[in-house]
């Protein structure tokens, strides 16, 4: 007689969920960089893939995977704090680049949150999803404080945020590879407006200088839209 | 072994920080994320002096190098939306795709043209 309990399924899961992602994401990240970084081999596209296929087929709940895989995303919390490091290490970039960052970014944002209002809205989106559809250009944890502000869902909005992360960061790297950008000003600001943390994860890999412009402009993005987003709840009132 | 004894002690230190930003969010009641507040302070801190960048900067290095993990099992979170998978799904996508392509696009225009005054002597700052 197999003699289970509670204690020992739960742990049974944690133990899978974490190490089935932990050696599917350095497997696929071997692969990535032999491949000579193919996009599709990225880890955050191929592992999710593979995991949510193996997860949908064999019929096992999101909230069993993330019993264990929970641990892995609360290390989001000193990874976004360790981005001062970087912004510390090149303080002299982030002195010289600030204001041009704060205009282009300022008026990038303003586009982006009333374009894709203004199309949700257009293509006949319900009002709420259109409002959960507007702050999704920034991090989570904003993007949620945004979405609230204007009544959208936040658990919507918390998933265009993750599909916003992961199309942004494919469609900026394909723009990159396509225009052959090379200014690394350019290149760190465009996987940060557009990708927020996923594009800047992204831009490390470009190196250091580019990783710390991306990071200080996902941050400037998530600020600007904590601001429009009142602004545009107001206007939206109006018309 | 003492390498990786290091960076554990380094990624306590900055979780530490960030359940401190946390804490002075919930306190101050700020409508910004605590991780943000404490990468912040973490900053000050560096910049003040208060605490070295040896303290931090190789669990740093380690947590941003594998930084993509992280997301990976909030992405794998799409698979409860069964029904964004259907046709409000690809409008939405659509709706995403175009204004990724819209932000990208005016960004690069407004970078580049900046630039090109710069280089013909106009400052606009």
């Amino acid at each position: 007689m197999v003699n289970y309990n509670i204690f020992q399924l739960i742990s049974i899961h944690i133990i899978e969920s974490l190490v089935g992602t932990l050696v599917l994401y350095y497997a696929f990240k071997k692969l990535y960089e032999r491949s000579g970084k193919k996009l599709y081999l990225t880890p955050l596209l191929a592992v999710p893939v593979v995991i949510g296929l193996f997860l949908v087929t064999m019929h096992i709940p999101y909230s069993t995977y993330q019993e264990g895989s929970q641990y892995i995303s609360l290390m989001l919390q000193p990874a976004t704090v360790a981005f001062a490091v970087p912004l510390y290490k090149f303080r002299g970039v982030v002195k010289e680049y600030a204001v041009p960052l704060i205009v282009v970014i300022g008026m990038g944002c303003w586009v982006a949150f009333l374009g894709s209002m203004g199309l949700a809205e257009a293509i006949g989106l319900s009002p709420e999803l259109v409002h959960s559809i507007a702050p999704r250009s920034v991090t989570t944890p904003l993007a949620l404080a945004a979405s609230d502000t204007l009544g959208g869902d936040p658990t919507i909005t918390a998933i265009l945020v993750i599909a916003t992360g992961l199309l942004g960061m494919i469609m900026t790297t394909m723009l990159i590879k396509r225009r052959h950008i090379h200014n690394r000003l350019l290149k760190g600001m465009l996987y940060g407006i557009s990708a927020h943390g996923t594009g800047t994860a992204k831009a490390y890999e470009d190196g250091p200088k580019t990783g710390a412009i991306a990071s200080l402009s996902m941050i400037f993005m998530g600020i600007m839209t904590t601001i429009i987003a009142p602004i545009v709840s107001a206007l939206a009132g109006v018309l | 072994m003492k390498r990786i004894a290091l960076i554990v002690t380094q990624i306590i230190g900055l979780a530490i920080i960030a359940g401190i930003g946390n804490m002075i969010t919930e306190l101050l009641h700020l409508p910004l994320p605590g991780t943000l507040v404490g990468m912040i302070l973490l900053f000050v801190l560096l910049l003040t002096g208060v605490v070295k960048l040896e303290w931090f900067e190789q669990g740093a290095a380690v947590l941003i190098g594998e930084l993509l993990l992280f997301f990976i099992p909030s992405a794998i979170g799409i698979i409860q939306y069964s029904q964004l998978f259907g046709s409000t799904g690809a409008m939405l996508l659509g709706v995403i795709v175009t204004s990724i392509i819209t932000l990208l696009a005016s960004v690069t225009v407004i970078t580049l043209s900046i630039m090109k005054l710069r280089r013909k002597g106009y400052r606009l700052w």
